[in-house]
């Protein structure tokens, strides 16, 4: 499979692990991100038992479909054009904090035909710089050809 | 005890509106480093089956995120879990609003239904969460 051509259907296998990819949730974006979707950081950072520090804020969790988004189309084939993304499930597992390192790791869960449709679905594990699991998910997508 | 924090059956959520501006969506084009040109162009768009250039899926579905963040005290937690469906494209110019209920409970967790519509036309996203029960509910929360 060449990467200057669209990935077919017929390429992709179960099981196939595309990878990890890093993306820095840096304050400054997560701002930029906040002034065009209107997302905010959850009111509530991580718990801070002792109270002594301010907590840093938390990712505003909308910016998991981007991480996400950007993790597959970094490490993936280009796909072949008239695709259209069906369905995305997020499970939050710990706190994502403006600043973490996110690595994100996509791998071909399942592909299969229904109704004469095409899916393929991309299980993805988010974990933090300090190796926590911090964001599982699972996006569907209907394949073109 | 606050509202904001507290999830019992029949809670609803939103309305919870946005209007999508070729602005919008040019800007987060940007940010993203994403050109795909069904996103920007109409007549791209239109030669991919579609009516006009549609927006991100990411700005659809941030308006459900950003509801719950706004409603939802705290939101997410350790263990939340939510699923969208893309039923419809969204266009440029669309005004999009988000709504949703808490419609059922099992012993670990809340169940929403959730959904957003173009006002006064078409569903776009259908979507459904399942929030951990711990410290939301109305007498422990």
């Amino acid at each position: 499979m060449s990467s200057s051509q669209p990935a077919r259907f017929d390429d992709l296998a179960i099981g196939q692990d595309w990878g990890v990819h890093t993306w820095i949730a840096s304050p400054d974006f997560c701002a930029r991100w906040s002034a065009i979707v209107g997302d905010v950081a959850p009111t509530e950072g991580p718990s801070d038992p002792a109270g002594a520090t301010a907590r840093p804020p938390a990712v505003p969790p909308s910016l998991a479909f981007l991480f996400v988004a950007e993790a597959v189309n970094a490490l993936m084939p280009r796909r072949p054009a008239g695709g259209v993304h069906a369905k995305q499930q997020f499970t939050f597992r710990k706190p994502m904090i403006q600043g973490d390192r996110l690595s994100t790791r996509v791998v071909i869960s399942d592909k299969f035909v229904r109704r004469g449709r095409r899916y393929v679905e991309l299980t993805t594990t988010t974990l933090n710089q300090d190796g926590e699991t911090v964001l599982t998910g699972v996006r569907s997508t209907v394949w073109a050809a | 005890m606050t509202l904001g924090r507290t999830l019992f059956v029949g809670r609803v959520f939103g309305p919870f509106g946005q209007p999508l501006g070729k602005g919008m969506i040019a800007t987060f084009s940007d940010l993203v480093n994403d050109t795909n040109p069904v996103h920007l162009s109409d007549e791209h768009a239109r030669s991919m089956g579609f009516e006009a250039a549609i927006a991100h899926g990411a700005i659809g579905s941030s308006i459900v995120f950003r509801m719950l963040v706004h409603e939802l005290h705290g939101w997410p937690t350790a263990g939340d879990e939510v699923t969208l469906k893309y039923v419809a494209p969204i266009f440029h110019g669309d005004s999009i609003v988000a709504r949703g209920i808490c419609d059922f409970e099992d012993a670990g967790s809340y169940h929403l239904d959730l959904w957003c519509d173009v006002v006064g036309d078409r569903r776009v996203i259908t979507a459904e969460a399942n929030l951990a029960k711990l410290g939301r509910g109305p007498v422990d929360g």
